[in-house]
């Protein structure tokens, strides 16, 4: 709560932040993760041998073509489909189902429109039977920090696609999930809100120091705002390589146009030949 | 119906209701003039004259209350069946493929077929017009239960889902809220058919009610009698109609919000938060 409060001034972010040291990557362990499908058509391998651990507080982005499974790792992750093989771990603990301190963000705002702004950040607090007074004043600091507090008690067909992401985001902190898990949150606004919103992105992360993980299909996107960017290649889906980027925080749109994220852009690109293949 | 609002000026209400004292007169000289027998064709004078007598005698006052009262009284029956059952066959696949084969066999049948049936069971009283208007209440309500059960998001199911949530708070969180829309509409089409049911059942043999009215009036050629017997169900239907809107608008209100623009919205919120519900369409929203 306390890092909530300071977010709201701009001077409380911490400029830099070391990346997670590998050896502390063990928050996550995604262990030889397998994901076939199909039940009486032919079976299609949706993910094999997926092998990666994630550090606590870590920002980490998978990008890969459509087909490449990323959000079939994220349905994993949320509990929301089992694996057909490998296992994934949370700590010491094996995943097995849903989890209640985790938070996700779909490529929709998936609002409930007979819910106000509040009600609907306030979702996660019904459906785990929490004591919604407990939380009232944090889903209202949430709202603030996305900076919607006079929309509170405005209702999701009120809002432009936006603002109805930025619910969607606060709803997914509401009850202090230790990781959050985006689905191309930013995948249907134009371009520039969604170069707005990743630097907003940015900015919570860095003050909520929550573990991010990030799919996305723009490996700008991708670059701008992870610690390391997980690149995916389709049929089967596996990962091709994964990228440390090494590029100083709090990071500015500006730097896009630098040559060592112009680097950092080419060498994912390079794993999907020619540029059209990402769209 | 399209949006005709813009068109709705001072000048053209005027117009409207010249369009409809021609109409009027038109039809009153008309059965002089083409020679057309008033058993055929009453004057709209006469029509009127029987909608006084009938409305002033208390004739109809008592008829409509007994119509109304068979279509309140099937509709409910109907709708709250209909309504149980779909909810009954959304969530229970083994209880689906048992009742569907039936369900598709009485969709398929002509239902007020039925109605000579029902007055030889349950006689010339209120309960054969009740159990036609039920019948053909029923169906409209369950099918759009059930494809509106279905149509729920499948992100926001997977939202609740992955929030831990159960399959039963999938549902009164989300389904059925989801159904609403579809639930109104449902009921809507089963209101209409529950007048329709109730008034084709008082023709078939009944002690009372519009329809029974309207029959006994034909027998003996008071064609003005039958034409304002018409003009008092019209109003039955156009009221209940109505009333049915008024209910959708409230229960559903967020399908009327439209776009709010930012600095509208900072005024409104503080000072009165509950005007968003009675316009959906707030000053300077809508480009």
């Amino acid at each position: 709560m306390t890092l909530l409060k300071g977010a709201s001034t701009a001077e409380a972010y911490p400029k830099h932040r070391a990346p997670v040291a590998s050896s502390t990557r063990d928050f996550i362990r995604i262990n030889e993760v397998g994901k076939l499908f199909g039940g009486r058509g032919p079976v299609v391998t949706a993910l094999q041998d997926i092998k990666l651990d994630i550090g606590l507080g870590e920002f980490v982005a998978v990008v890969g073509p459509s087909g490449c499974g990323k959000s079939t790792l994220l349905r994993i992750l949320a509990g929301l489909i089992p694996t057909s093989t490998g296992t994934v771990w949370f700590g010491n603990r094996k995943l097995e189902g849903p989890r209640h301190d985790i938070g996700v963000v779909f490529q929709s705002p998936v609002l409930f429109p007979w819910r106000t702004v509040l009600d609907n950040v306030l979702v996660p607090i019904d459906v785990q039977k929490l004591d919604r007074k407990k939380y009232l004043s944090r889903a209202r600091e949430l709202i603030e920090l996305v900076g919607l507090s006079e929309f509170e008690q405005r209702y999701p067909a009120e809002l432009s696609g936006g603002m109805q992401q930025r619910v969607g985001i606060a709803r997914a902190l509401v009850h202090d999930p230790a990781m959050l898990l985006m689905d191309e949150p930013f995948g249907a606004l134009d371009a520039m809100t969604r170069e707005h919103m990743n630097v907003e992105l940015q900015r919570f992360w860095l003050a909520q120091s929550k573990t991010i993980l990030f799919i996305t299909h723009s490996i700008s996107e991708a670059v701008f705002l992870a610690d390391r960017v997980v690149v995916m290649t389709p049929r089967p889906g596996r990962i091709a390589e994964v990228l440390d980027i090494d590029l100083p925080r709090e990071r500015t749109l500006d730097m896009m146009a630098t040559p060592p994220f112009g680097e950092y852009v080419r060498r994912v690109r390079a794993h999907f030949g020619t540029a059209g293949v990402m769209d | 119906m399209p949006d005709l609002s813009s068109l709705d000026t001072p000048r053209n209400r005027i117009l409207s209701i010249l369009l409809l004292c021609l109409v009027l007169v038109i039809w009153q000289v008309s059965p002089a003039l083409f020679k057309i027998p008033a058993f055929i064709l009453p004057t709209a004078s006469a029509v009127a004259e029987g909608l006084w007598r009938g409305l002033t005698g208390g004739l109809y006052l008592y008829h409509g209350a007994v119509t109304l009262f068979e279509v309140l009284a099937g509709f409910a029956l109907g709708g709250s069946l209909g309504l149980a059952l779909g909810v009954a066959v959304a969530l229970n696949r083994r209880f689906a493929y048992f009742i569907y084969p039936y369900i598709i066999m009485f969709q398929s049948m002509p239902k007020v077929a039925l109605a000579p049936l029902f007055v030889l069971w349950f006689g010339l009283g209120v309960t054969s017009k009740i159990v036609t208007a039920a019948l053909v209440a029923f169906f409209p309500v369950m099918i759009n239960t059930i494809s509106g059960l279905n149509s729920a998001d499948k992100d926001r199911i997977d939202l609740i889902l992955s929030l831990g949530g159960s399959e039963r708070q999938v549902f009164t969180m989300l389904r059925f809220p989801s159904a609403l829309p579809f639930i109104m509409a449902g009921l809507e089409i089963a209101m209409a058919l529950s007048l329709i049911g109730t008034v084709v059942t008082e023709f078939l043999g009944a002690d009372a009610g519009l329809g029974m009215l309207m029959q006994s009036m034909n027998f003996m050629m008071d064609v003005a009698g039958s034409f304002s017997v018409l003009i008092i169900l019209a109003v039955v239907g156009l009221v209940l109609n109505q009333t049915l809107i008024m209910i959708r608008h409230r229960v559903l209100f967020w399908e009327r919000l439209g776009r709010v623009d930012p600095e509208a919205a900072a005024e409104t919120t503080a000072a009165e938060p509950k005007t968003r519900q009675a316009d959906g369409a707030l000053p300077a929203s809508q480009q």
